[in-house]
């Protein structure tokens, strides 16, 4: 009994010390954990979290935006040259007018973006891009627009929401 | 047009205003599970001491305790960088209550974690065996038993070894992860201080430690191996508790093989043979086998389990045998809903115990054959 008494502390005083430089967080979980990731969560991983910054440190939802403020923030400046006609930051749309550019008159852009959650994640944003040219005859007609447009100005954004991220980390509380 | 503008923009820096100030906010997650099973079980008996076969089966429709709960975290980081928290988890049991399982207050920061409260032992969590590649409830280390008649001197049903159950009131250390590697400790300290001068029964100041290592080579290997081993006092007219286990998994493309062995010699035991019922047992261990494979959202498992332990008593003296057959399979249909079948088939032989009338050994068998399926949630 004297021994278990004197090793118990002595054993989590070493531990304590030969711990105290950082590594990650331990991976160690408990049954009902491991069983949780197999299958998934019904709401997602973070649906039922409340306050905090949410798993990847990035969900600004707590400030009464519905879904993740660094690509709702990124989206607007990426795409400010364009007039807005929608920007709902509850559902996470973001809806342009018709832009055309100075050096294409004949050209005209339309985009659509949406904001899918509440994570700072790639799969997280969808872009949808219009292009319309002007005829001969003065009228505005529907257009191809090359898919790498689109990835392009997604990626754009995501650029734009990691630097956003990167500085408000810089910032003190 | 200029009204929207200004108002996205305003809307917008709010939002950033507010994640730095969230940074260090306090935190809430909810997170739970939902687990019912229907059993179908049927137990072979030859009887102690007698030629008689009782033969037994039924079925019964039950939730997994451990299983059915409900789980609160909660965090907040300080000023001074220490995060703290506490979970509190509430199990539901049949019949339509629930009790506490875990509920501890903990402390992580770059050395560490502490937890402090009701809490399973540090090897609980950290050692694994072959059952790791298994699925579903977990074959032999999961629900199989919950039906089975054992009928053994030593009635060991699965996976583990001895001591103070899970959940006690300890303090447990989470290393971090360097580069793969992880230890801990737990100390459960002496639950009888306050109220005896001597312990009537049961393990006192139990202390685990453990270590695991996981790693990958190449792209489609992945290793994990762990260790633990624990040490108790015993109560009165009991021997100490002195245990160890290993066990590990290797992955590779969809399947998964693992491993486990776990002695603990003749822990728990009583030292001497007073009162009818004593029983010393010695040369207790545990060995276990499983291959798993799993493709999108299908995974099969199949497992054996054997353990052997060498009993005395007033009666006599036996050798007591388990081997479990293990045949999992479970499949996610959704985000967080899965079903789930088992097959379990188990052999408890106490060897040598029992002599009839006669004097002729007849030794003390049952067979338990049980098909389990179920379904679970998780939110």
């Amino acid at each position: 009994m004297l021994i278990a008494r004197i090793l118990a502390p002595a054993a989590f005083l070493s531990l304590f010390l030969a711990a105290c430089t950082s590594g990650t967080e331990s991976t160690i979980q408990d049954r009902e954990e491991r069983e949780r990731d197999e299958i998934g969560q019904l709401f997602g991983d973070d649906f039922l979290e409340f306050g905090g910054d949410g798993d990847g440190g990035a969900d600004t939802s707590g400030g009464g935006v519905a879904v993740n403020g660094f690509l709702w923030r990124a989206s607007l400046d990426t795409i400010s040259f364009f007039p807005l006609t929608q920007a709902d930051p509850f559902g996470g749309v973001i809806i342009t007018d018709w832009y055309t550019p100075p050096e294409t008159p004949n050209s005209r852009f339309k985009l659509n973006v949406f904001i899918l959650g509440r994570q700072l994640r790639a799969d997280g944003l969808r872009v949808s891009a219009f292009k319309q040219e002007r005829n001969a005859r003065g009228e505005w007609v529907d257009t191809p627009i090359a898919n790498d447009t689109v990835v392009s100005l997604e990626n754009a954004i995501l650029t734009r929401a990691r630097e956003i991220r990167i500085s408000s980390l810089a910032q003190p509380d | 047009m200029r009204k929207t503008l200004l108002a996205t923009s305003a809307i917008a820096g709010a939002s950033l205003f507010a994640t730095a100030a969230h940074a260090a906010s306090p935190e809430l997650s909810i997170t739970g599970s939902l687990e019912y099973q229907y059993h179908f079980f049927d137990v072979n008996t030859t009887d102690a001491g007698s030629d008689v076969q009782k033969n037994g089966n039924g079925h019964a429709l039950s939730a997994d305790n451990s299983s059915s709960e409900i789980q609160f975290d909660f965090s907040a980081t300080a000023d001074n960088g220490l995060t703290y928290g506490g979970r509190y988890d509430m199990r539901m049991i049949n019949g339509g209550s629930t009790t506490a399982d875990e509920a501890y207050i903990y402390f992580t920061g770059g050395w560490g974690r502490v937890h402090i409260g009701d809490d399973d032992t540090y090897s609980d969590n950290a050692v694994i065996g072959g059952y790791a590649a298994l699925t579903a409830t977990g074959g032999y280390d999961g629900d199989a038993t919950r039906y089975w008649d054992t009928n053994g001197l030593v009635s060991r049903t699965g996976p583990g070894t001895g001591g103070l159950a899970d959940d006690e009131s300890r303090i447990v250390y989470y290393s971090p992860n360097f580069s793969g590697f992880e230890f801990g400790a737990s100390f459960t300290p002496d639950d009888s201080e306050f109220t005896s001068t001597t312990n009537p029964g049961g393990y006192d100041n139990q202390v685990d430690v453990g270590v695991q290592w996981g790693g990958t080579f190449g792209d489609n290997v992945a290793v994990k191996l762990t260790a633990g081993a624990r040490y108790a006092e015993g109560g009165e007219n009991q021997e100490d508790l002195g245990a160890f286990e290993t066990g590990g998994t290797v992955g590779f493309g969809g399947f998964t093989v693992g491993a486990g062995f776990g002695w603990e010699g003749d822990s728990g035991s009583n030292e001497n043979l007073i009162d009818a019922g004593d029983a010393k047992i010695d040369d207790k261990y545990y060995m276990d086998f499983a291959v798993g494979y799993s493709a999108g959202p299908l995974a099969v498992g199949a497992g054996v389990f054997y353990s052997e332990a060498d009993g005395e008593t007033t009666a006599g003296s036996a050798t007591h045998e388990t081997i479990i057959y293990s045949l999992t399979s479970q499949y996610t249909l959704a985000e967080g809903l899965a079903a789930f079948a088992e097959l379990n088939y188990g052999e408890f032989d106490n060897d040598g115990l029992n002599t009839n009338s006669d004097g002729v050994d007849r030794g003390s068998k049952v067979d338990n054959t049980g098909i389990l399926v179920g379904t679970k949630i998780s939110f």
